[in-house]
């Protein structure tokens, strides 16, 4: 029996057709399929860089079912590896696009590992102004509050 | 261009979860929203899948991440195990920690001084003693009904030490003093088993009371836990346990779950057997207890004074002890269907000019972010007021 395939369309316009099971991590995809079966599903909301993007991840984790119970595509040690590669390799504002893009289509591994590289980077930022140059944040403090929450969290040594 | 700024507040929350603790100040001054979402993380929404805590290792204090989610997939390495030292205690040696309710009660390795530091504030306080303190000092950090005040019980009963030493000492953080108590014990607790609070109330293991005088010990004595009530300020009766150990060689650990509920580790060291019980009440008055039974133990090793954490809902313990030999810190991980992981933590600092007790076993205690504050008083720079 052939795989069951399904069709998902980018804001662009882009169609792109994945194998269900890959889809169906998605807990929104996996809802509407089964709503709108054979229908193409627009994602209006999200760019084709973006959804092909979520597809490779998608791929990489899906759980095949061979029929003698699920197994993994790969190990889980290898795929830790895969994820960290995955999200080192895309630039931050990608990422931020990513990080939504999982919040949306419900995929919590992917927007489990996507909150943890952009916090990876936050804890790796010396001091809050470096934060603020790294993620293009504009402070809404004065001088005097930012005083007020370091005086909070001073360390007497 | 998308950035940070387009995230919804709940997403911001997420990720801020993730960081550690210890950048908290620099995510708090970052910008209002990053600040807000900061004290919002303190009821603890996103950190409900980590197990998050403090240990000593190597006398040094270290914040613990465990990926609860991730530690049964993992098969290699220390994955889901991140400890981390505290760079801003890195100068201090600390040989115990004691956690209530987001305060940490440290002891340094000198025994000269206590230090009570609320991490999520970064507030810190120096607590002097009266006289001195001890090695063999036991400390409980609770507090009284309502939290209105943070207090410290310190005690010390030895009649053998070359003199005999006999001290029980309350101090109350608003007052900033020490009281003596009047307390006549009738039961032993030993000096490397800390108690632990719960509910303000700290709950310790003890041992019937032995007068080597009145003829030689048989080693099986009767046990039990001993509460101390901080709001009483006194020392409650003895406390069923479900289990019975022998005066030397078995382990037994106490440990939280939550904040409301109390486990404790039996483990015998001569069947290979280990019992984790949860106390489905806990008063200083009366309790009763639970059995999980997820442990596969035939390849543990004795947990001795090692400290432990289980998490009920993915049904796993986590200890840190030593190797047999006391030259490898080790984490050890069990589950259900007989899981059982051993983590490697490196080498144990050695302590050479320490026959007694050589060993430096790693503690852990879990942790749950608080507002309390540290009244810093006049200690604050980290000079001691001389007396």
């Amino acid at each position: 029996m052939s795989k069951k395939m399904i069709v998902l369309k980018s804001s662009e316009g882009v169609s792109f057709v994945v194998e269900e099971a890959v889809a169906r991590q998605s807990k929104i995809i996996s809802f509407l399929v089964e709503e709108f079966p054979d229908r193409e599903l627009p994602l209006t909301n999200m760019t084709s860089e973006i959804l092909r993007k979520t597809i490779e991840y998608c791929k990489k984790h899906v759980v095949e079912d061979d029929g003698g119970g699920d197994s993994s595509s790969s190990s889980s040690g290898d795929l830790k590896e895969w994820d960290v590669k995955f999200v080192a390799e895309i630039d931050q504002p990608r990422l931020m696009d990513l990080l939504m893009a999982a919040n949306y289509l419900d995929i919590p591994s992917l927007l489990d590992v996507t909150c943890q590289k952009v916090a990876d980077t936050i804890a790796a930022c010396n001091d809050e102004k470096e934060i603020r140059a790294t993620f293009n944040i504009e402070n809404d403090f004065t001088e005097e509050e930012v005083e007020a929450i370091r005086m909070e969290n001073q360390y007497p040594i | 261009m998308t950035t940070i700024s387009d995230l919804s507040r709940d997403l911001i929350g997420d990720i801020l979860s993730k960081v550690p603790i210890t950048c908290v100040g620099k995510v708090r001054c970052t910008c209002k929203q990053w600040n807000a979402s900061s004290r919002h993380r303190i009821f603890g929404i996103a950190v409900a899948r980590q197990f998050m805590g403090f240990m000593m290792m190597d006398f040094k204090v270290c914040s613990v991440r465990i990926d609860l989610n991730g530690i049964v997939k993992d098969e290699e390495g220390s994955g889901p195990v991140s400890i981390k030292p505290i760079d801003k205690l890195n100068k201090i040696e600390i040989s115990k920690v004691f956690h209530c309710d987001g305060l940490l009660l440290c002891t340094t390795r000198d025994n000269t001084r206590l230090l009570v530091w609320n991490p999520y504030l970064g507030q810190m306080k120096w607590i002097e003693p009266k006289t001195a303190y001890h090695r063999l000092d036991r400390y409980a950090l609770g507090y009284d009904t309502n939290k209105k005040s943070y207090k410290i019980l310190r005690f010390v009963d030895d009649a053998y030490w070359p003199t005999p030493l006999f001290e029980f000492e309350i101090y109350d953080m608003n007052s900033n003093l020490w009281r003596a108590l009047d307390v006549t014990p009738d039961w032993d607790i030993e000096f490397f088993r800390p108690g632990l609070t719960v509910k303000g109330n700290t709950y310790f293991f003890a041992t019937q009371k032995i007068i080597l005088d009145e003829g030689e010990a048989d080693g099986d004595v009767d046990d039990f836990l001993v509460s101390f009530d901080f709001t009483k300020e006194r020392f409650g009766p003895h406390l069923y346990v479900p289990f019975h150990s022998r005066l030397h060689g078995d382990t037994v650990v106490l440990s939280s779950v939550g904040e409301e509920k109390l486990a404790a580790l039996y483990q015998c060291m001569d069947i290979n057997m280990m019992e984790i019980w949860v106390t489905t009440k806990i008063e200083p008055h009366a309790v009763s207890w639970s059995k999980l039974y997820f442990l596969a133990v035939d390849k543990m090793v004795p947990l001795l004074s090692g400290s432990f954490f289980i998490d009920e809902e993915k049904k796993l313990a986590l200890a840190f002890t030593l190797d047999t030999l006391g030259r490898y810190k080790r984490a050890y991980i069990i589950g259900e269907d007989e899981y059982f992981k051993q983590v490697d933590l490196g080498e144990a600092v050695l302590i050479p000019d320490d026959d007694d007790y050589p060993y430096c076993f790693p503690l852990v205690c879990s942790y749950v972010p608080s507002l309390v504050q540290i009244n810093q008083g006049l200690v604050l720079s980290g000079k001691r007021k001389e007396r």
